[in-house]
């Protein structure tokens, strides 16, 4: 009877509660663990939790700009315009090979806030456009298997920030940045599994899972603002950012601010300009005699290179785009300037918590493109027609 | 897979739960699974490494055991001493070893170079080979019987939290343990998560904050002055023992919520009152190793004494090659073996000194300045540790010790308010020393009412969320 006593007592007792209780508490973190980590592995998995879905690369289908995810302070919250389908993706792309004109860009040229520049080529001219989002022209032609044929335009965009690294060295047809692995036989299998059981990007993963879950987000987000308004701290990945001077948050990417060669203090000394308008003219000429495509070079400057003077005053520009456009000059490059009309706008051209451009700024790019398409004789009958009637 | 990342408060738990669902004779599979994702999240071609260490390490030690002579013992100490040894010179200190025969035969114009290879350092690969040849040794010495459940020793060699930066366990107290069953006991798993908890603290809010000082002055020393320097410097040392003994504690602690005990690896050893007594209390499996399997079979100090001496400095010089294939690291070993010298040669004379300035009838002064002393070598030594060249650490003394390039900006984190706190975090945990130490605090907090221990808790974890640095970064003895 007595040990009966003791045996409920010790069932009811404090401790065996907090034992109970820790138990439970441990099975919940161990299954909630085997759910990250089985979601970062699953991408329908990994969007079942989040608020907002993600793709794992991208920021795309979000309320808010990308940058407002990485500092996740409630003050840099601004509401984009909800992203479109992807131009690239719909029925209105064309073949690469059936296409009147290539745009060919990083993600400026990807980016679906608003109506994409080939989404705006194909709407206004009413032509065929084959939009593609990477990052090296000559091999991608190579790896798709186009065959040469009449000559067409290929708009080569790519941002400011990325000039560097894409010309530090002649494109070739095995430069890409993600070179082709084996998809297919034993070595294919091996891959799959190898990337299934060791991601490369899951801490990544992990991160956007703690930042943006429904269990989780309300806590990153109140800790990040708290972090900021009581000590000023905010995310390495947006280390600049202003909440005044603009008349609405605005924030700046590191990769634009750093140290590295991405960035706006990055001294880009003549030797490296000569070198980059040598690698920009080889990759126009070989374009041309292996593909038929005839290049028009569209540097889109970074949000820092136009704003710098509101963050900091004492910064000077190295005029790496003017410098730029002044060596593709003489070496008669096809290039589209857009640097003096954005300098020159007063209207906002970027979004304040996103690194990508708005509609301003597209429209800028599209007109300036449209003039100098209208110049240019690689462009089929019925392109020039076209730009023609738009005129 | 580092502890500081979101990938190990995904694992770690996942493992915990799976350990306490699973019947006690499969809890070893389990673990060793674990451990060897945990090592291949970083580089999972490496795993072959440590396999081949653990195969070579069983067979060699079940082989010396069977042996009947001692000349087939010793070949198969000689085996597993050469192919553990072999593998951590290979990838280790090969390309160091490179460098300055080519410039030896540079200078004596001898045209021949000795090839660089450009390979990955493993991880821990000089703790893991530590742990097995400490086996391996214990099983020729006759102190220890061979493993005889291949499964069990591959556990020992490759046991996750302690795998890649210790503490370097021995085969003796952590082998037995695997075959022990732990059932779930609240007490020790809720002080091993307080545990880890403290690691994460001292890691994440101090290491990590002062690192961004440290680095910016250290790597570009020529931008920098004496203030900046001694600044620096400081921050350093607490960086340091933050994050190594901050990863001790969360490797402790994390065994200890799966229920194996291992061994401390540091006791506040910035109170120490000579540089003997930071080596009792610095590293300590590491201090201990190279005291039982280097220091006592070179003859200990039971020897004359010119060889006591010798064997004090080398076993400090290998101790300080053992940290890293640079010349920064030898001195800095160096340097710890000539103070232990010292301070044997001048014992009596300080002895003498301290008796005549009267220090004696006032312990506590002669205490502080004892202590002042010896946090000022060690401090002077770090210099070295974490200088990137001899040349980057004579600058950096030199800039220290000349006034006129005093001044100009100190503040160098990116945010204002790190500089100040990086000052309070040091206070801060230089109070909690104190006071445990001194006051037991450890044993009065556990006399606490759980409200209190929960408040202090919750503190610690919410100063980890706030304060602490979440961006990626290694911990510093990985590289060793």
């Amino acid at each position: 009877m007595a040990n009966g006593m003791k045996a409920i007592f010790y069932i009811f007792s404090f401790k065996r509660m907090n034992e109970k209780l820790l138990k439970y508490l441990i099975y919940i973190a161990g299954i909630i663990g085997l759910y990250a980590f089985f979601a970062v592995r699953i991408l329908p998995m990994f969007n079942l939790v989040l608020i907002e879905d993600r793709h794992p690369d991208y920021f795309e289908f979000t309320k808010y700009g990308e940058l407002y995810y990485f500092s996740q302070i409630k003050h840099f919250r601004e509401e984009l315009p909800f992203p479109k389908g992807k131009y690239r993706l719909s029925e209105k792309q064309s073949s690469a090979q059936d296409a009147d004109i290539i745009a060919f860009g990083d993600s400026f040229f990807d980016f679906n806030r608003q109506k994409t520049v080939a989404e705006r080529l194909h709407d206004t001219l009413d032509v065929a456009v084959h939009a593609v989002n990477a990052w090296f022209p000559y091999s991608y032609f190579y790896h798709i298997g186009y065959e040469k044929a009449d000559p067409k335009v290929i708009i080569f965009e790519v941002v400011e920030r990325n000039i560097p690294f894409r010309f530090k060295q002649p494109h070739t047809r095995t430069l890409t940045l993600n070179p082709p692995e084996p998809h297919v036989g034993f070595r294919g299998m091996g891959n799959k599994v190898k990337k299934f059981i060791f991601p490369e990007n899951d801490e990544e993963l992990y991160s956007v899972m703690l930042k943006g879950s429904y269990l989780t987000e309300w806590l990153y987000t109140n800790i990040a603002t708290f972090k900021f308004d009581a000590l000023g701290y905010i995310s390495s990945r947006t280390p600049v950012y202003d909440l005044d001077q603009f008349g609405y948050p605005v924030l700046f990417y590191d990769l634009t601010v750093n140290d590295s060669y991405t960035s706006f203090y990055y001294e880009h000394t003549d030797e490296m300009i000569d070198t980059y308008c040598d690698n920009i003219t080889d990759l126009a000429n070989k374009l041309k005699k292996d593909f038929n495509l005839d290049m028009l070079f569209l540097p889109i400057p970074n949000k820092y290179t136009l704003y710098y003077d509101k963050i900091d005053p004492d910064a000077d520009y190295d005029n790496f785009l003017p410098r730029l456009y002044n060596e593709m000059e003489k070496r008669n490059i096809k290039y589209v300037n857009v640097y003096d009309d954005f300098a020159r706008s007063d209207r906002q051209l970027f979004y304040g918590t996103d690194t990508h451009w708005n509609k301003n700024g597209v429209d800028i790019a599209v007109e300036r493109l449209l003039e100098h398409l209208s110049e240019n004789p690689s462009l089929s009958g019925k392109v020039r027609l076209s730009l023609l009637l738009n005129n | 897979m580092l502890f500081n990342s979101l990938e190990f408060i995904v694992f770690f738990p996942l493992v915990v739960a799976a350990y306490f669902a699973l019947p006690s004779r499969f809890r070893w599979i389990l673990l060793l699974i674990a451990s060897y994702y945990f090592y291949m999240c970083w580089n999972y071609k490496y795993i072959i490494l440590i396999i081949f260490s653990t195969l070579v390490d069983y067979v060699a030690a079940r082989a010396m055991f069977a042996a009947k002579s001692k000349r087939t013992k010793k070949f198969y100490l000689f085996a597993s001493l050469f192919s553990n040894l072999g593998l951590l010179f290979f990838f280790k200190y090969f390309n160091f070893f490179g460098e300055n025969v080519n410039a030896v035969f540079d200078s004596l114009n001898i045209f021949y170079n000795v090839p660089e290879y450009a390979f990955l350092l493993p991880v821990g690969i000089s703790f893991y080979t530590f742990q097995t040849l400490s086996y391996t040794i214990d099983v020729y010495m006759g102190k220890k019987e061979p493993e005889k459940h291949f499964g069990i020793f591959a556990l020992y060699v490759a046991f996750f939290p302690q795998l890649v930066a210790g503490p370097i366990e021995r085969s003796a107290r952590l082998l037995p343990q695997f075959h022990q069953v732990f059932t779930f006991d609240y007490n020790r798993i809720k002080t091993g998560i307080v545990l880890m908890a403290w690691g994460f603290f001292k890691k994440v809010v101090i290491a990590d904050r002062l690192a961004e000082y440290v680095n910016q002055v250290y790597n570009n020393p020529h931008d920098y002055g004496g203030l900046q320097d001694l600044i620096a410097t400081f921050f350093f040392g607490s960086q340091i023992y933050c994050d190594f003994s901050g990863y001790s504690d969360i490797a402790i602690g994390s065994a200890m919520v799966l229920g194996y005990d291992l061994m401390t690896n540091f006791r506040r050893p910035y109170l120490s009152k000579s540089i003997r007594e930071f080596w009792s209390r610095w590293h300590i499996s590491l201090s201990t190793w190279f005291r039982d399997y280097l220091y006592i079979p070179l003859g200990g100090n039971r020897v004359v004494k010119w060889r006591w001496y010798y064997n004090l400095f080398i076993t400090f010089l290998i101790s300080g090659l053992w940290h890293g294939a640079n010349w920064t690291f030898v001195i800095w070993g160096a340097l710890h073996g000539s103070y232990l010298v010292l301070a044997i040669v001048t014992a009596k004379s300080r002895d003498k000194l301290a008796l005549a300035a009267g220090l004696y009838r006032f312990k506590w002064i002669n205490n502080l300045i004892n202590l002042a002393w010896t946090f000022a070598l060690v401090y002077f030594a770090w210099i070295f540790f974490r200088a990137n060249s001899i040349q980057d650490a004579i600058l950096i003394i030199g800039n220290i010790l000349d006034f006129s390039t005093y001044g100009g900006a100190t503040q160098l984190f990116h945010f204002a308010s790190d500089f100040y706190l990086a000052f309070g975090l040091i206070g801060f945990l230089m109070m909690v020393e104190i006071l445990q130490e001194y006051y037991s605090l450890n044993g009065r907090l556990a006399n606490q009412t759980r409200l209190i221990k929960w408040v202090i808790f919750i503190i610690i974890v919410l100063m980890i969320f706030v304060l602490g640095k979440w961006d990626e970064s290694d911990f510093l003895y990985f590289q060793f």
